[in-house]
């Protein structure tokens, strides 16, 4: 059983808050989106894990939200401190599984725990300095034009309070999510988050001139072939980033475990399978040793 | 058709599973042992001998085994040049849309018995040249060569624009050898046993891996922009059996520089002979029977007849050049 709790504001989903041997699976939703649509994917390794997933501020309930609540570190600070509380010894492994923008926040978290991250997924997505090092493709500046767009006020205002079922709607529809999905119910609490944008985008400056920070943790790239918002990644560009990554495209949008639910499950569910078996193996061999 | 289900990456995991377990050793499974046979066919003649009308046992012995030879030096080549355009037409692309793990390890599988085939049909010909006794660069100035020429660097450019004519020429070649191989298997007992031993391990594996070309077919299908998709990917079969047919005739036209070895040994003698059969009949008439009756050489002139690249054309809506229709001929290895 799933259920919701708060931490400094933060809401999150929990499981298995009380089996201390289970290693953590942080999940981290994108935009515009919320927890309850990731959890589903790891319901073959619900009692494999400690499930927390946050809520990005707003998106559950109409919160006020100010711009340094979306500054990227404030929000890598948060996690962090999320993670302490629900593992006050520090001593889980930690899986994380992102979408869209919830990568960033993976990536950003491994920089912050390094050794403790086991395996990271990203759905459709990637990390900042990834994003950036993009900033030389014609392509993915058309189709991250809207990122531009959002640096606006009255835009953000235009889309997030005068027509959001609008915006929802061509979002989702260019997302390849089904029509029959609830988010087309279009709760406008899920354009909160929009702010993220402005406060990201500033942030890249940091990464002009900075050598690259590599992340050793074993990492999937799982892609849906239409994303019309995001370029699957390139083997060379993976490669420049990470250790150990592998590229998995599938039919589907860029809500790839939305509009392709049973391969995305599939391709997760061995994935965590593979790790959780070779961790236990590595702690098998340490504890013999 | 073909499976190509290139995201199904269970799927793709068993085939290289299987292809992995069941591939051959080249220097063990392969007797490299056995002798040449000169007196022995390599491939079977059609008993009408509609190129070579009045052909005597003798000539269509040495026709046989020039066919042979030329089918030989024709996979190992088209083989190479895949191996040497492995870059721009497999590699590049599939870095730029790496779409599984099991799909790339297929693709170096794939590569690695390529390259023994080709490796094995060119030991094979430097062994029949050591039966005749002359340079194996000797008889290979008469055989097929794609070594640098102008059609491998056609290939090259229209894979490094993002094109996929030569998986069209590798998909029909594959075909077109599996076609072979059964008319070999026909006749085995008068075939070269070394010659079908080859051909054998060589099919085993080709059936194997069949469906490799056509899925990166697919693979540029569902990866090119709208206007690769709907331009170039409908020519790039012509473009394929334009180079294709150009090639063919070069390499025909090879065997004109014949004279020069009659002398070397009596199988070139006997096969130089061969040119006089053609003089009663006009260009134009060898020219048809090149295309609608020659065993082998007409096969490889209609790449578009083969059922798998029959049903890829349908499938990518694509053009192919309207060629005449090939007559069946009964192939066997007598006089």
């Amino acid at each position: 059983m799933y259920c919701i709790n708060q931490f400094k504001g933060i809401h999150f989903i929990e499981h298995n808050s009380d089996k201390k041997n289970l290693p953590l699976l942080i999940i981290l939703h994108g935009f515009p989106d919320n927890a309850f649509n990731l959890i589903s994917l790891v319901e073959k390794h619900q009692e494999n894990f400690h499930i927390v997933a946050p809520f990005m501020p707003g998106t559950l309930n109409n919160e006020k939200r100010g711009l340094n609540q979306f500054n990227e570190m404030r929000m890598v600070h948060d996690l962090n401190d999320l993670i302490h509380f629900v593992d006050r010894d520090s001593s889980k492994e930690i899986y994380l599984l992102g979408h869209d923008l919830g990568c960033f926040a993976s990536v950003n978290l491994y920089y912050h725990l390094r050794s403790r991250i086991k395996g990271i997924i990203h759905l459709n997505g990637l990390g900042l300095q990834q994003f950036y090092s993009r900033r030389k493709s014609l392509l993915q500046w058309i189709k991250s034009s809207y990122v531009l767009t959002a640096q606006f006020n009255s835009v953000r205002t235009l889309v997030a309070k005068v027509f959001p079922a609008f915006f929802l709607n061509m979002i989702y529809r260019l997302g390849q999510v089904p029509n029959h999905h609830e988010l087309y119910e279009f709760d406008r609490k899920l354009l909160s988050p929009i702010l993220i944008y402005s406060t990201l985008f500033k942030s890249m400056r940091n990464f002009f001139g900075r050598r690259i920070l590599r992340i050793k943790a074993p990492t999937l790239f799982l892609w849906g072939t239409k994303d019309r918002f995001l370029n699957a990644p390139t083997l060379d560009e993976v490669d420049s980033f990470y250790d150990q990554a592998e590229v998995r495209i599938i039919p589907g949008g860029h809500w790839v475990h939305l509009s392709n639910p049973l391969h995305t499950q599939k391709i997760i569910n061995k994935k965590l399978s593979t790790w959780l078996r070779m961790n236990s193996q590595e702690q098998l061999f340490g504890k013999s040793l | 058709m073909y499976n190509l289900k290139i995201y199904d990456e269970t799927y793709l995991e068993k085939r290289l599973h299987v292809q992995k377990i069941h591939q051959w050793d080249f220097e063990r499974d392969i007797n490299w042992n056995l002798k040449v046979d000169t007196n022995k066919y390599l491939l079977p003649l059609d008993q009408s001998n509609i190129i070579f009308p009045g052909a005597s046992a003798e000539q269509r012995l040495a026709i046989s085994q020039f066919m042979g030879l030329i089918v030989a030096s024709t996979i190992s080549q088209l083989e190479m040049v895949a191996i040497k355009l492995k870059g721009p037409t497999w590699d590049k692309p599939l870095k730029k849309n790496p779409i599984n793990p099991e799909f790339r390890e297929l693709g170096e599988q794939f590569y690695l018995e390529e390259e023994k085939h080709s490796r094995a049909f060119g030991k094979y010909i430097d062994k029949f040249a050591s039966a005749l006794e002359i340079e194996p660069e000797q008889l290979r100035n008469f055989l097929p060569s794609a070594n640098k020429t102008l059609i491998e660097k056609l290939y090259s450019l229209n894979a490094e624009l993002g094109g996929s004519a030569l998986w069209w020429l590798v998909a029909a070649v594959e075909e077109e050898s599996l076609l072979f191989y059964n008319l070999i298997h026909n006749s085995r007992n008068d075939i070269d046993p070394l010659y079908y031993q080859i051909h054998r391990c060589h099919y085993e594996e080709e059936s194997r891996h069949a469906n490799y070309a056509p899925m990166m077919l697919e693979f540029h299908h569902h990866f090119s922009n709208k206007l690769q998709k709907n331009i170039f990917s409908k020519v790039e079969f012509l473009m394929a059996e334009v180079l294709n047919m150009t090639w063919t005739f070069n390499q025909l036209i090879k065997l004109k520089s014949l004279k020069s070895l009659k002398n070397k040994h009596p199988f070139f003698e006997v096969m130089y002979s061969t040119v006089d059969l053609l003089k009663g009949q006009s260009p134009l008439q060898v020219l048809h029977q090149l295309f609608t009756s020659a065993p082998y050489i007409s096969s490889n002139l209609h790449l578009s007849a083969h059922q798998h690249v029959q049903e890829m054309l349908v499938r990518y809506g694509a053009f192919k050049m309207p060629l005449p229709e090939t007559k069946k001929v009964v192939l066997t290895c007598t006089a």
